[in-house]
């Protein structure tokens, strides 16, 4: 029998999934309450931090927003 | 009303309607999770187009109706751990150890603990940069 290749893309489905279940409350917390809040250091998501974290920091460089729920990896 | 005749996979995964409700309300998190997403992606284009235009999204992010709106993505999210961990035990091939069957509560409470570990994680690793 043929080995079927569509476990490998459902793995990325899951893990897109299980990425969110660790740290997705967390970071819809930092992003959409703490911070409009200033609950956290409102500087955390200005520009200049921001432009940096994005061009040199790990979002840049991680292999994470390939999976599946991409964007909400790269943050 | 009876559901059994929509439901094609009865007999597989899906053993009663109640079963079916919580699974398919599990799946809808998927879709908080792809708005969160835009949310997101939104914000990256915005830091594409300079300075101007990322403060205008961060000053979105503040307005009463994004607040609430992210309350209730919070909330999903929550939700979406919580059922995915409770999940993973039937999603999951048997593990073994020492040749015993690993019990389901332990799959799903060892999981959960890793959640809320990597939340907090997540949350001073953040905080610890921009204190």
């Amino acid at each position: 029998m043929k080995r079927s290749n569509e476990p490998i893309f459902w793995s990325l489905f899951g893990a897109g999934g299980l990425l969110a279940a660790l740290i997705g409350p967390a970071l819809v917390f930092i992003t959409g309450i703490a911070v409009p809040l200033v609950l956290m250091n409102p500087d955390t998501m200005s520009y200049a931090h921001m432009l940096a974290f994005y061009s040199t920091g790990p979002a840049n460089s991680s292999p994470l927003p390939v999976t599946s729920e991409l964007p909400a990896m790269m943050m | 009303m009876h559901s059994a005749p929509l439901c094609p996979v009865h007999g597989w995964l899906v053993e009663t309607d109640a079963y079916y409700r919580r699974y398919m309300t599990r799946e809808v998190t998927a879709v908080f999770i792809a708005a969160y997403a835009v949310v997101l992606l939104v914000g990256l284009v915005r830091l594409g187009q300079g300075e101007a235009a990322f403060n205008g999204w961060l000053q979105a992010l503040k307005s009463p109706l994004s607040l609430v709106f992210h309350l209730v993505l919070f909330a999903a999210f929550v939700y979406h751990t919580w059922s995915w961990f409770n999940f993973m035990p039937i999603t999951m091939p048997n593990m073994f150890v020492g040749g015993r069957r690993v019990q389901p509560w332990t799959i799903t409470g060892t999981g959960l603990a890793a959640a809320v570990i990597a939340c907090v994680a997540v949350f001073f690793i953040v905080q610890g940069i921009h204190p």
